[in-house]
């Protein structure tokens, strides 16, 4: 929903000026970096575009290389 | 620690392990599989739990004050450490979203059947990460009373239910194939008892280090005691239609019925599952913002929280296709998955650890 | 909570189902619901004082809705299309199996009612003899719904024990059971001048999911008395030459224990009871020691007939309804694998006996009938 995005925008304007402020720009370039992923996959979802699941993902790689465990 | 560590006290950390403990697994009950012998299951997984844990405790007090990122580079040096670090933060992350998505699947399947999957784990994430940019301290505290409102809850339940249960069904003893109940006691020892590993991520906040092992001992046992009581409750009142409810103690306690007034109490017990879910996935937030923080060097796990949140939340809603799937995991691969991060990556780390003859500074090497 | 703003449904928006029969047409494979919805503000407690006038209360706190569908999903869904409100069933007591429902199975039709979240798992299981709507259209004197009626007479049953109310969880781990057999209490609606009445008549044996038979009421106590379920009721004692003396149920326990001897299957049956004298037609005294201990060698006598004739009655219908399987199953769990397969087959076979205790311990107020004065 598109309020995921506001929420994180909204959340972005909190916290963002602090940053600056105190010229954290690590801080800064990590937040980003998480918020601009939440906010493309956010837009993805709501577009139901088929992303691969990620449980799925995991139960593929397990049974790939743990297939002798397979009761 | 530049980050702001924030201290807990021995009990809270007692009082967080049993919520954490609670968290999903009051859900869906752990050693299903096992059919009647159920109970049986969660004594051993209890015991596999502490197993664990003996490592990860071991781990966590060779290193004081540190969390497992810190631990990580200090064994592996900078740059594995920190690839495997990035690894177990990655884990408590995806458990996060697994936890959302069963989660997500109670609260719509009971409570809001027609609010949109979305909303529903925006909305609990926003106040998860509210609780969890407070600090680890209010993670603490909230813990405190919702755990003893949890216990107190469980316990009235049980009797409140006395005049439904049949010990008959827990006979006849002994009558399922040992495979499947290894197995099943095998996936309680993972869920719910080996992800307290996640705890190696708040050991650091503790005050008193010394203490890590005993109290994470005696947080696991209380934690099984309850859970205990909900398996002898749910196998007592369900029997054999255990196996066809997806939510058997919350089905147990929508049979409350005394003298036709106190009906209806399943809506508390919701509530208080919904509680200690919350806290459960605040632990697991609080883990992956702290990890990434320090991974990063940051000033401040704070602003990470929010964006990790929403993030621990998208994901959980493409977690699955559909239940069933999610059933599939939960039951097949997620001792396996969970395994690796349990025991394989603690051990390592600690028999790396002793090799090296780290942390330094005590030896005087 | 904002969140919860979707799933907001005011009360006055709501119409509340407190029962449901369930109907199959086999022609159309069409499935028939019969709701009975509560008016909220109609429901009157029982009273004498407003229900004297018939036309002005059959305006009724409760109305009926009625709809078809192929599944009973569908058909649930198409009540909203006469009604005003939304149907809730958060507050239903009473399903009632129409009969061509048990004829057919009965598990099909119950699964929406386990599976969906809204309908409560501990609502009363009945099978009506004849269409559910039947037995929705009677017009109980006390109480202003049927749903609540037959809440009241499941209630009361504990009094005669001769019926044994079962409840959706009950009834859905006898089906899951391979070995016991379903029962469920008997409605009818029988006709009585101008109003129909409503009355726990028996008990329904099901195998698997279909109907099969049916115990009498004490044919049904009888089944009572093996499953330890009986909590009072009266017992009365045929002294000949019109004599009779009666016997109230205070205790009573009862406990069957399965034994496997050289291959032959045998369940013993122990019953205990503790009762007083209830009220006699009889001019004989038997307040004397001696005169009680006949009395309680005749009650077991009479106990142990009615615990046979369910037996009987079981046996020739091959089902298992008291949970004999299961007690084997618990007691020799290994050999249970060779005999479950077959059990339909062995249940018949099994030997029972019987015996009973009972004791007089009290005589009530007076010790001579009034017969004797």
């Amino acid at each position: 929903m598109l309020l995921i995005v506001l929420i994180l925008l909204f959340a972005a304007g909190i916290e963002v000026p602090k940053m600056l402020y105190e010229r954290h720009w690590r801080d800064l370039f990590v937040f980003t970096l998480i918020t601009i992923t939440g906010i493309v996959l956010g837009i993805l979802i709501q577009m139901q575009v088929r992303i691969p699941y990620v449980g799925v993902i995991i139960t593929r790689l397990v049974e790939k290389y743990f297939i002798n465990i397979f009761r | 620690m530049q980050l702001e560590a924030g201290k807990i006290s021995g009990s809270e950390l007692i009082f967080i392990v049993v919520a954490f403990i609670f968290g999903s697994s009051i859900l869906l009950l752990p050693g299903l599989d096992a059919e009647n012998m159920g109970w049986l299951a969660i004594i051993c997984g209890l015991i596999l739990g502490i197993g664990f844990a003996s490592i990860y405790t071991t781990l966590a007090m060779r290193f004081p004050g540190k969390n497992f990122v810190e631990i990580s580079e200090a064994v592996f040096g900078k740059l594995i450490g920190k690839f495997i670090a990035v690894a177990f933060l990655g884990y408590l992350f995806h458990l996060g979203s697994l936890v959302v998505t069963d989660y997500h699947n109670f609260i719509k399947l009971i409570l809001l059947v027609e609010t949109p999957s979305s909303v529903i784990v925006l909305f609990a994430l926003l106040i998860i990460s509210y609780g969890v940019w407070h600090g680890i301290e209010v993670l603490g505290r909230v813990a405190q009373g919702m755990v003893i409102l949890t216990v107190g809850l469980t316990l009235l339940s049980f009797v409140l239910l006395t005049n439904k249960m049949d010990f008959n069904n827990f006979l006849p003893l002994f009558d399922l194939p040992l495979k499947q109940f290894l197995w099943a006691s095998y996936g309680t020892g993972t869920f719910p008892f080996g992800e307290v590993v996640a705890f190696l991520m708040i050991f650091a906040a503790l005050d008193r280090p010394k203490q890590i092992r005993a109290l994470v001992f005696k947080g696991m046992i209380y934690g099984w005691m309850f859970l205990f009581f909900a398996s002898i409750r749910t196998i007592a009142i369900l029997g054999p239609t255990m196996e066809i409810f997806v939510y058997p103690v919350f089905q147990t306690s929508k049979l409350i019925s005394i003298a036709d007034v106190f009906t209806r109490l399943e809506i508390i017990t919701g509530i208080v599952f919904l509680m200690m879910g919350f806290l459960k996935i605040g632990i697991l937030l609080y883990g992956a913002a702290i990890g990434t923080a320090q991974l990063f060097q940051l000033n401040s796990y704070r602003t990470l929280v929010l964006p990790l949140g929403l993030l621990m939340g998208l994901v959980a809603l493409i977690n699955f296709p559909n239940v069933i799937e999610n059933i599939k995991h939960a039951n097949d691969i997620y001792p396996i998955y969970a395994t690796v991060f349990i025991l394989v990556i603690p051990s390592i780390t600690l028999v790396v650890a002793i090799i090296r003859r780290l942390p330094k500074n005590e030896r005087g090497n | 909570m904002v969140s919860g703003c979707w799933d907001q449904v005011e009360l006055e928006q709501l119409a509340m189902v407190i029962g449901v029969g369930i109907d199959y047409e086999p022609e159309t494979k069409e499935i028939k619901l019969v709701t009975e919805i509560m008016k909220p503000g109609q429901m009157k407690s029982p009273g004498p004082s407003t229900s004297v006038t018939g036309s002005e209360d059959s305006e009724g706190a409760v109305f009926l809705l009625e709809s078809k569908g192929r599944t009973v999903f569908e058909a649930v869904r198409e009540l909203a299309r006469e009604n005003s409100r939304r149907t809730k069933w958060t507050h239903s007591e009473v399903i009632i199996l129409g009969k061509s429902v048990v004829e057919k199975g009965a598990s099909n039709f119950l699964d929406y009612f386990i599976r969906d979240p809204e309908p409560r798992p501990l609502q009363w299981i009945l099978v009506a003899e004849t269409e559910s709507k039947t037995v929705f259209e009677a017009k109980p004197e006390l109480e202003s719904a049927v749903a609540m009626a037959v809440d009241g007479l499941l209630e009361n049953a504990k009094l005669t024990s001769k019926v044994q109310p079962v409840d959706l969880i009950q009834f859905i781990s006898y089906l899951i059971s391979k070995t016991t057999s379903p029962t469920a209490p008997i409605i009818t609606a029988s006709n009585e001048g101008d109003n129909k009445k409503l009355e726990l008549s028996g008990t329904a044996v099901f195998k698997k999911d279909k109907m099969v038979g049916r115990l009498n009421l004490v044919e049904t106590r009888g089944m009572l008395w093996v499953t330890g379920k009986v909590k009072s009721g009266v017992i009365v004692i045929d002294l000949g030459d019109e004599q009779w003396n009666c016997l109230k149920i205070i205790r009573a326990k009862s406990s069957f224990k399965p034994r496997l001897k050289d291959g032959e299957l045998e369940v013993e049956v122990n019953v205990n009871l503790i009762t007083t004298l209830g009220g006699q037609i009889s001019d004989v005294d038997m307040s004397t020691s001696e005169g009680l201990k006949i009395l309680e060698k005749l009650a077991a006598k009479e106990i142990n007939k009615e615990v046979m004739g369910a037996v009987k009655k079981a046996q020739s219908l091959r089902t298992d309804i008291f949970g004999f399987g299961e007690a084997f199953h618990r007691k020799y769990p290994k050999r249970w694998a060779k005999l479950e397969p077959d059990w339909e087959q062995l249940f018949p076979k099994i030997k029972v006996k019987v015996r009973s205790n009972v004791i007089v311990e009290l005589v009530g107020k007076t010790t001579k009938p009034l017969g004797t004065l």
